[in-house]
């Protein structure tokens, strides 16, 4: 009788010593795979803020009217690509900007696209797509 | 391994509990607890944030280019959202856009109201699901 209580003991502690570490092992691997969407999520935010930046700020290609420095015209755009802009394109991995049909940035890399993100804008006064591309 | 002998439970009809196992099962459940709350959460969806941008896109234009008209309204939704279900309404108008045959869910709405050159008031408000 001692003999069959101590098998069943350690029968039922070796069982409950794998299913701790099956947990274990199970827990860690959803905390990495979480972890790896969570830094998927947060690049994709960070590319629809600087999409957002692009069309809305004064430093960017808003529109800002002569003498009036400090307004800008949210989704009114002005292309005015210079070096700090395209500084920051470069930093963001920008790699493509069309408004309609034309391109106003491209890098002639062989990088694929790989998010594209569209908004409403205003180009000559006239309603258009503006695409930037990411890669 | 650390074997404790004789802390055992014996029920009547001879079912056996050992004290170390069920240790072992309290252990168990704290690392659940503790992997639980350290799990970071997910992040909002950013399907909704890109729609709620867009919505505002076309009400800000439109408001610029004083888009009264729906046919010129619809034409610019549908090239922010070619495939989506959604809605235009401009004051007492409205038009259903990509919606046949499309169970609607989760509606993502906003709205302007703005004075035009001729002085009347002009509401606009563009929906998504």
């Amino acid at each position: 009788m001692k003999g069959q209580i101590i098998i069943i003991d350690l029968l039922f502690f070796a069982l409950t010593v794998i299913l701790v570490i099956f947990l274990i092992i199970n827990n860690l691997f959803e905390i990495k795979i979480d972890d790896k969407e969570t830094k998927q999520n947060i690049k994709e935010l960070e590319q629809i803020l600087f999409a957002e930046k692009l069309v809305t700020d004064c430093n960017f290609l808003a529109y800002t009217p002569n003498n009036r420095k400090g307004l800008c015209y949210k989704n009114v755009l002005e292309i005015k690509l210079n070096s700090k802009i395209i500084k920051q394109l470069e930093t963001e991995n920008v790699c493509r900007i069309k408004i309609g049909n034309g391109v106003v940035y491209n890098i002639n890399t062989n990088t694929k696209i790989k998010t594209t993100i569209t908004r409403g804008v205003i180009e000559n006064g006239a309603f258009k797509i503006a695409e930037i591309s990411f890669c | 391994m650390v074997h404790l002998k004789l802390q055992k439970l014996v029920s009547a009809k001879g079912q056996l509990l050992s004290l170390d196992g069920l240790f072992a099962i309290l252990f168990c459940a704290l690392f659940i607890f503790i992997f639980n709350i350290y799990t970071p959460k997910e992040l909002e969806n950013n399907v909704d944030l890109v729609k709620i941008q867009k919505i505002n896109d076309l009400l800000i234009t439109s408001q610029y280019l004083s888009i009264e008209s729906l046919e010129v309204l619809e034409q610019n939704y549908i090239l922010l959202f070619p495939n989506t279900c959604g809605y235009i309404k401009i004051n007492n108008t409205k038009k259903e856009i990509n919606c046949l045959n499309i169970t609607k869910t989760k509606l993502l709405s906003n709205s302007i109201k703005y004075i035009n050159n001729s002085n009347h008031n002009v509401y606009i408000e563009i929906g998504v699901y």
